[in-house]
């Protein structure tokens, strides 16, 4: 079997940049890589099309709770079919639990995860763009317990729902998650990124060196990205957003937010703060 | 009442009653047979076991919590249910008629597609693909335009005595999510498939015979996609072999229990009759249009202006 190590964050908190980065690791024979077919596999735990494959049910015939309660398993499947040691896994759910105490996102040591974490304020200002909403809707998002992707019941998303809760409430979870975990900071990986993307190559127990890892980082340079963005399309941006890597910059939502509107984002900040230092899990 | 049914071109005997499908005539012997009865808890010498189903080779179990057990014995022709305590009877049959009857026909040694199958002047469109890439929503634009429906969701391909692949119809129905059944009009005339699901079925007339494929469309996922035009990219080869399989129902079980004999020459033989693109297509209700017109003349390149008019977008 498999080792699983989930990259999991909040929507827009930098996950497809971390993709990006793996794939140009892992194949630097296709640096940089084409954006709309990353070489490199890391399946979302969320996708419908795997669930309905894996456990022989279209969940379009299951319930809500009929789908949540088989996602485990559907993730035991695919590990179980999976013909490499390492299965890397994108992840925007919460770690959350099942109501017979089951964590749906596993737990060690079939699994780990590498988590990035991003001050919520430029979270907000990325969804703006991303969700096609305003900065109030943003914040109301990241401050919503209820706060899921993937809802509608109008159509067939092709994603299976996903529960996110608040800001804290996703950190959270995932900084006490029963697992090895590698927390890396958005922030740092934009002012610093050698030493932060280099732990979680080992993190990953992947060979890579220094170089190669500064390599794969030239290869996902964020100007890059948007330049291959404007030369074609990136699929996954929505389709009311120009485009999806839009500024990449830390601490622009401390100039765009008003104080009301950065005040409960700055209170939850500040208890993940606590619970980084408090779990030792500060690079 | 105990009935013989009709399904995926397959007689079938039920003691479940099974009122969304058309019965079969007077005297017609059942090739399979539904029974309620005890299911084991475990096969002898299983090789498989998930959370939802186990299997030895020749005998396979499904089940789910809440809903019940189907124990599929006889080479696929005997499938024995045990309903679990307050199971509503449309998510039985649900089931049955969908993952149950898709492990049950690879135990037959059959082959089905996951796939909305849509006819006209005597041969098959099918459309394959992922979950949610709009495989049943295309299919029930194209029968406003006057094509007949073949399937929703399983296509049962057998060999006829031409050896031309051929589908089966499935079933008298379409599987709609309210944002198309809305933009279809077809609310008022939808049912509810199991309660809470938002999914939901409108009854329609099907293509009474089998016919012969000529063309598949693989779809793929739809991401609000901003394409303008259709593009086609033929999927030949190796690659055509390859989409078939995946796009196989109860592809879960293929490698395990599925006759690779048999497939393999269905899928060759199908490669060679049929057309099998992927059409990439500006996607959206909104633009319903413009996609079933240049659906159509994928279709049929020479129908275009020689008698089918360019999404005419007739109503019901």
């Amino acid at each position: 079997m498999p080792r699983t190590v989930w990259l999991a964050s909040y929507p827009k908190s930098g996950n497809t940049w971390f993709r990006i980065f793996l794939a140009n690791l892992l194949h630097p024979e296709q640096a940089p890589v084409d954006l709309n077919q990353l070489p490199e596999r890391t399946p979302i735990a969320s996708s419908r099309g795997h669930f309905d494959d894996l456990l022989g049910v279209p969940s379009a015939l299951l319930t809500q709770a009929e789908i949540d309660r088989l996602r485990p398993a559907a993730d035991a499947e695919l590990a179980r079919a999976w013909d490499e040691p390492l299965l890397l896994r994108k992840a925007h759910d919460a770690y959350t639990r099942l109501p017979d105490g089951t964590p749906l996102m596993g737990q060690g040591p079939d699994f780990s995860a590498i988590y990035i974490l991003r001050d919520p304020w430029d979270v907000a200002v990325s969804m703006t763009n991303h969700f096609n909403c305003d900065l109030d809707q943003a914040v109301a998002n990241l401050t919503n317990p209820e706060f899921a992707v993937a809802v509608t019941r109008r159509k067939l998303n092709g994603q299976l729902r996903q529960q996110l809760g608040t800001w804290e409430m996703h950190a959270s979870g995932w900084l006490q998650a029963p697992m090895p975990l590698c927390l890396l900071r958005y922030e740092t990986m934009k002012a610093d990124p050698l030493p932060e993307f280099r732990r979680a190559v080992r993190f990953m127990e992947l060979p890579h060196d220094d170089d190669a890892i500064t390599a794969a980082l030239e290869a996902s340079r964020f100007e890059r990205l948007q330049q291959a963005e404007q030369a074609e399309r990136f699929q996954e941006t929505p389709k009311h957003t120009q485009a999806f890597f839009r500024r990449g910059i830390s601490g622009e939502g401390l100039d765009k937010l008003t104080p009301e509107q950065r005040a409960p984002l700055e209170t939850m900040q500040q208890r993940i703060q606590a619970l980084i230092i408090e779990r030792g899990l500060a690079a | 009442m105990n009935q013989t049914y009709r399904y995926c071109g397959v007689p079938i005997f039920s003691e479940l009653p099974l009122p969304e499908l058309p019965t079969a005539a007077t005297g017609t012997a059942a090739e399979r047979a539904v029974r309620f009865g005890a299911t084991p808890a475990q096969l002898p010498d299983e090789q498989r076991r998930t959370a939802t189903f186990a299997h030895n080779g020749r005998e396979a179990l499904w089940w789910l919590a809440g809903i019940g057990r189907f124990h599929i014995s006889d080479q696929g022709r005997l499938i024995t249910l045990s309903p679990d305590d307050g199971a509503e009877e449309a998510a039985l049959r649900l089931m049955l008629l969908h993952p149950v009857w898709a492990l049950a026909s690879l135990l037959r040694g059959e082959w089905l597609l996951n796939a909305a199958a849509v006819s006209r002047q005597g041969e098959i469109t099918a459309f394959i693909g992922p979950s949610a890439c709009g495989k049943s929503t295309l299919a029930a634009l194209l029968l406003r335009e006057g094509f007949g429906l073949v399937s929703d969701a399983l296509l049962r391909v057998t060999q006829d005595a031409q050896g031309r692949l051929i589908g089966h119809p499935q079933g008298p129905w379409l599987q709609l999510w309210p944002s198309a059944l809305k933009h279809l009009e077809l609310d008022d005339n939808s049912t509810e498939l199991r309660a809470g699901l938002p999914l939901r079925r409108v009854i329609l007339p099907t293509q009474a015979e089998a016919l012969p494929i000529a063309r598949l469309a693989l779809l793929r996922e739809q991401r609000d996609n901003t394409l303008d035009i259709l593009t086609q990219r033929p999927q030949q080869g190796t690659l055509g072999f390859t989409t078939l399989l995946q796009c196989s129902a109860g592809n879960t079980w293929l490698d395990d229990l599925a006759d690779r004999h048999a497939l393999f020459q269905h899928a060759v033989g199908l490669l060679k009759q049929a057309r099998i693109e992927r059409l990439d297509l500006p996607w959206g209700l909104a633009h319903d249009e413009r996609m079933v017109s240049e659906v159509q003349q994928w279709i049929d390149p020479a129908a275009i202006g020689a008698g089918i008019t360019q999404s005419s977008m007739k109503r019901w």
